[in-house]
């Protein structure tokens, strides 16, 4: 297995590479982001331009671009932000955290309600409660979670006023002292219960849109997998043996379903993490995937492609992880 | 579980018992529906989908059944013509991709060797990319429009199809009547033709099905990032962007979602019922 | 004038700001020495949050080139003379306490006034002003046009400052009361801290990451605390200030775009002015207590470039096509559709209110003429043509819902527009290729003469229509006699007759059609009753140095 798990790990760079690529002559086909940092009037003075191509690194061939962005990934630099003129892997790590508690929460909602509700759709399959939950599950992964967004925000924060609005505190407050970047603990860490309470009633409608979208896929896999489990020699072995239902329950069934959740719950927080984009844009959320879209639209080279390398390698990582993970909870797999 | 049942017989009786059930009528119901209007909303919307025909921003009325837009022009005009423009692009997105990715994976899957790596390697970048990233990139680089926008999209969606289609190959591959088929020398084309894609159709098709309908979200989530269909186009993500400008109109964000919901819903129930009715095992369930 | 292309990103992600500690402990490091100024009683320790779409995109005061720029240049700098927000006429004294010009509007001389300092407690000199000038003249960034020309500033004593042009410049005097690019800076404190530079080549200096820390260098009530990217923008106020202390402990400049959210925040009390709210939600704001919707006049205009210059905008060569398009647009349709009515036409690319607009004729749908005058031009069928536009909102216009408007309108002349939405970048990319032949832009005022607008949309060499760059080769046609009205204009000191030669040169850019006024914005405020809003600021939109003043 540690030949196996390194080989993978000897893969990942080539891939991000193919990444980095793909990212770079995709963005490259059309659009010039020269107008964006020079501006309009200045397109016209060839000298002006010359010296804005040198300075972001414009000048020269495609190909020379892309090598010397390459040069410089290898260094650990990632280029400088053509927008926020700063260089992007601190705007990343800047924005990461933010990112990073909304996916927390999502998944949080996600697993726990997926699971639960899974299970409570097995037991009582075919009742009424198990075409309920299947229909809510049904319905949270059949939308854009941008539309849910909206709906939600104009239900619950514009028209009934129960739950905050856009962003990730109120108007007038200032964020805690930054040592995780979460907002929630960092309330915490400097003992501030109210602003706490403000950071994460922001994050509920955003991650309970986000964590809805996720219950679908597990919940539907959870009734599955429990319910072909129930029916599985072992099971029926276990109670003719007089083991109790609620342990034959927890301890193999419960334990079996979870190990497709697994899969799903670390594809989905990979895929949360740029995936997110849609929703931070409207909750005006200032994570990577906001930092992304953003990026693309201002044709932010740099950025695009900083933030491209951060999911792929989230992704990746998190799939070695989940692949490993798995093997663990089920010795009969066996990664090779 | 029912070992017992008699081969022949089964799928007939599958076939009729997942029939009669609610899921798959309702998305019977829903695409006969879509299907009729996006063929036939010409005859009978009850206004112009273009044209101004009443004051702007009124909420949903008897003249109006989903109220008037920001320019007011009848929303429920526009969102019975948004099927001509959501439907059949999703279905020539699925279509394409589903051709690329079999002909990749099939490819890949009986050659073997480098021919498989570099595909497969190429298939694992896409699929790391950060799926929404990477239809962005991609549809920024080519310009905005629904074309490219779909293009964006393939190159997203073909991968998955790709390794379902050589993990199929693979194991088709070494069953014996292809393995027959090899030895006494037909051609590998027909081999793969012949005998390999017909049992592989299955899975892809299950899949495409349930697969149109998150076409539909991921494209309109392009839209609603401007990187679609541009206005006055009534496309349902381009929809739903120009409500989410009203607030407080929440009907012109409201329809066109639900729109998208019903799709979604359909083919989702349509592929698990053509999953039951071929994957034995799951429709015992 | 920023026409259109202040893109940076809009709506950039970024972490709340939390340099601000940074930022403080830097500022109060500049400020160094003696604190004993007389500081401390002045103003409360009110707060104030500003929300609106914050389009910054660098904190280098000769580099800033957006409506957020003038609204926090209005308070961190200053300028030798300011304009009158009761009447743009009129000069106030600024960091000059006199002015004057010499007979042919080449030199003008400001003397300073002896009292101002900047916020390190430094005194500004006529060095700074000499510095300052020659640093925009040569940053090639969105201002620079505004000190074109420029041959140099004498200062023959601390006090004094002469400012010469190569050419008469009779605008100056109300060029110099604006805010982008004529804003002085403290000129020691950005060669030694932000290694910035004056000379040719000042494009190059890298001062404005020094500024993105969350810094500035000017003399007004305010200095910039923090600052993050596209989220805000905190000033505090700046305790040395020379003049009257402001009234507030700070302001904050915060990102919001959508108007049910600045809507709930004004009500929660989480904000005190709110710029962006929609015109349709205006009367919902007025019902708010405590609160203030007032829809100002303003001098910001969007209109339609018809470049026929452009490849594909061979159809629009004929003039006849475009004084049809300029009729056949129904203007009150499309005021009532962007902006609820608030709203006005306006004649053509000058401001409603300049001096010499007044009698020009404003534009009205006349479908039959509009018909008659395609026919003329032999265009009866119609023809298609592309719009490629910059999808955005602009003084409070939705940018799509204008444009599908004009695409209807079109129709009935059997124009066929295809609209063609696309972002910032890509668009000023376009514009910049010139290869778009319609496309709506923006346009806002630096300073309150005609003479600008008609150097860069009139039918003169030293205009390019507002389209963009020229296409390589292509030669606008000029008019003489624009051309040597204009000159005589630039000549002559006295204001009404300036107006009278504007009113002219109005006259032929309306025939000529190849820019079309489409509507004139009111600008809306929300604000808390206890912090009026009278006037739009000539200089800045909303002038932070006098907030809470009046």
């Amino acid at each position: 297995m540690g030949r196996y798990i390194l080989r993978r790990i000897a893969v990942m760079p080539l891939i991000l590479l193919g990444i980095v690529t793909v990212a770079f002559f995709a963005s490259h086909v059309v659009g010039d982001p020269l107008a964006s940092i020079v501006g309009l009037k200045a397109l016209n003075r060839p000298e002006v331009v010359e010296s804005a191509k040198e300075r972001w690194g414009l000048d020269g061939s495609l190909f020379e671009q892309y090598i010397r962005y390459l040069g410089n990934l290898l260094h650990g630099d990632f280029g400088t932000s053509f927008t926020t003129r700063k260089p992007v892997l601190d705007d990343v790590l800047d924005r990461f955290p933010a990112t990073a508690e909304l996916t927390m929460v999502a998944m949080f909602i996600g697993g726990v309600g997926g699971i639960g509700l899974g299970v409570l759709a097995a037991a009582r399959r075919g009742r009424f409660a198990d075409v309920g939950i299947r229909l809510f599950a049904l319905v949270g992964a059949s939308v854009p979670v941008f539309w849910t967004g909206l709906i939600m925000l104009s239900v619950f924060y514009a028209r009934l006023g129960w739950l905050p609005g856009p962003g990730r505190l109120d108007g007038r407050s200032d964020p805690p002292i930054d040592r995780t970047g979460l907002y929630t603990v960092d309330a915490l860490l400097q003992g501030d219960v109210a602003l706490f309470r403000e950071a994460f009633a922001h994050l509920l409608l955003p991650g309970f849109v986000l964590g809805w979208a996720l219950i679908g896929g597990i919940a539907r896999t959870v009734r599955a997998t429990v319910l072909d489990e129930l029916h599985a020699d072992y099971v029926r072995t276990a109670r003719a043996k007089g083991v109790k239902e609620r342990s034959v329950f927890i301890g193999h069934v419960l334990r079996n379903a979870m190990l497709p959740v697994l899969t799903l719950l670390g594809l989905s927080f990979a895929a949360l993490l740029t995936g997110a984009a849609l929703i931070e844009t409207v909750f005006q959320w200032n994570g990577i995937g906001y930092y992304a879209v953003a990026a693309t639209r201002s044709l932010d080279f740099p950025a695009v492609y900083g933030t491209a390398i951060l999911g792929g390698l989230v992704f990746l990582v998190v799939n070695l992880v989940t692949d490993i993970l798995y093997s663990f909870a089920d010795p009969k797999v066996r990664l090779s | 579980m029912n070992v017992a049942a008699p081969v022949g017989t089964g799928r007939v009786k599958r076939f009729a018992a997942t029939l009669r059930r609610p899921s798959l009528a309702f998305a019977a119901v829903v695409i006969v529906f879509w299907l009729l209007v996006l063929l036939t909303v010409q005859w009978w919307a009850p206004y112009d989908p273009f044209e101004e025909v009443g004051r702007r921003l009124q909420p949903p009325s008897g003249t109006y059944w989903f109220g008037t837009d920001e320019l007011g022009r009848d929303l429920f005009t526009r969102v019975m013509y948004g099927a001509r423009e959501s439907l059949p692009i999703a279905a020539a997105v699925i279509v394409v991709a589903v051709t690329i990715g079999t002909v990749m994976g099939a490819v890949a899957g009986y050659f073997g060797g480098w021919v498989d790596s570099i595909v497969m390697r190429l298939a694992d970048v896409l699929m790391a990319f950060p799926a929404l990233l990477l239809a962005m990139v991609v549809s920024v680089g080519l310009g905005p429009g629904p074309r490219n926008a779909a293009i964006a999209v393939v190159v997203v969606w073909w991968p998955g199809y790709a390794r379902l289609v050589r993990g199929q190959v693979l194991t088709i591959r070494t069953r014996e009547h292809v393995e027959a088929a090899i030895t006494i020398g037909a051609g590998r084309s027909r081999v793969i033709g012949k005998h390999v894609l017909p049992m592989a159709f299955t899975p892809i098709m299950v899949n495409a099905t349930s697969d149109i309908g998150q076409v539909v979200i991921v494209m309109s989530s392009l839209s609603f990032l401007g990187l679609g269909t541009a206005p006055p186009v009534p496309e349902w993500g381009a929809l739903i962007t120009s409500g989410s400008k009203f607030f407080f109109q929440w009907w012109i964000a409201g329809a066109p979602g639900l729109a998208i919901l019903t799709v979604v819903v359909g083919f989702n129930f349509l592929g698990d019922g053509l999953r039951d009715l071929f994957d034995r095992r799951s429709a015992d369930r | 004038m920023r026409s259109g292309p202040v893109l940076g990103s809009r709506r950039r992600a970024a972490r709340a700001a939390i340099g601000a500690l940074v930022a403080v402990s830097m500022v109060a490091a500049c400020g160094g020495g003696d604190d004993n100024s007389g500081g401390g009683g002045g103003g409360s320790s009110r707060e104030i949050v500003i929300l609106r779409d914050t389009d910054l995109s660098t904190l280098d005061p000769h580099r800033m080139w957006c409506d957020t720029c003038m609204i926090v240049l209005s308070g961190v700098y200053e300028r030798l003379v300011n304009v009158d927000p009761s009447n743009p006429n009129n000069l106030l004294p600024g960091l000059a306490t006199s002015w004057s010009a010499n007979a042919d509007s080449t030199e003008f001389t400001f003397t300073l006034d002896p009292k101002a300092t900047f916020a390190d407690g430094s005194p500004v000199t006529s060095a700074d002003v000499k510095w300052s000038f020659e640093r925009s003249a040569n940053m090639n960034a969105g201002g620079s046009f505004l000190l074109a020309g420029l041959a140099g500033v004498d200062t023959p004593d601390a006090a004094t400052a002469v400012v010469k042009f190569e050419k008469p410049n009779s605008p100056f005097l109300k060029i110099a009361g604006a805010a982008l690019a004529l804003s002085i800076a403290n000129s020691k404190l950005l060669t030694t801290e932000a290694k910035a530079t004056t000379g040719p080549g000042a494009d190059k200096d890298e001062a404005d990451t020094w500024f993105a820390e969350g810094r500035s260098a000017g003399s007004g009530p305010y200095t910039i605390t923090s600052y993050t990217t596209d989220q805000s923008i905190v000033l505090e106020r700046n305790e040395k200030y020379w003049g009257t202390k402001a009234p507030f402990a700070s302001i904050a400049i915060k990102e919001a775009t959508d108007s049910a959210g600045q809507l709930l925040q004004m009500q929660s009390g989480d904000a005190d002015i709110a710029m962006n709210i929609s015109f349709d939600s205006m009367a919902e704001a007025d019902t708010i207590e405590g609160v203030d919707a007032v829809a100002l006049d303003s001098f910001n205009f969007i209109h339609l470039n018809l470049n026929h210059y452009a490849p594909g905008g061979e159809e629009l060569a004929d003039a006849k096509v475009r004084q049809a398009i300029r009729y056949a647009i129904d203007y009150d349709k499309l005021i009532e559709a962007t902006l609820a009515g608030n709203g006005r036409v306006q004649a053509t690319a000058i401001p409603n209110g300049f001096p010499g607009t007044e009698s020009l004729e404003l534009p009205a749908r006349d479908l039959d003429k509009a018909k008659q005058l395609m026919a003329d031009a032999g265009k009866a069928d119609g023809f298609s043509i592309e719009a490629q536009y910059f999808k955005a909102n602009v003084y409070g216009v939705d940018f799509d819902t204008m444009m599908q408007r004009i695409q209807q309108d079109l129709k009935d002349i059997d124009i066929d527009l295809q609209l063609k939405p696309v972002d910032g970048p890509q668009w000023v990319d376009a514009m910049s290729a010139t290869d778009i032949p319609f496309t709506p832009v923006y346009f806002a005022p630096d300073y309150i003469d005609a003479a600008e607008y008609i150097q860069y949309f009139g039918p003169v060499s030293t205009s390019n229509r507002g389209f963009g760059v020229p296409v390589p080769g292509a030669t606008y046609e000029n008019d003489a006699t624009a051309e040597a009205t204009l000159a005589e204009a630039l000549a002559l000191g006295d204001a009404a007759a300036r107006a009278k030669l504007y009113t002219e040169l109005g006259q032929i850019m309306i025939d000529q059609s190849e820019v079309i006024a489409l509507v004139n914005p009111k600008t809306l405020f929300v604000t808390k009753s206890d912090i009026p809003i009278k006037y739009l600021s000539p200089c800045c939109i909303l002038d932070l140095s006098r907030l809470g003043t009046e």
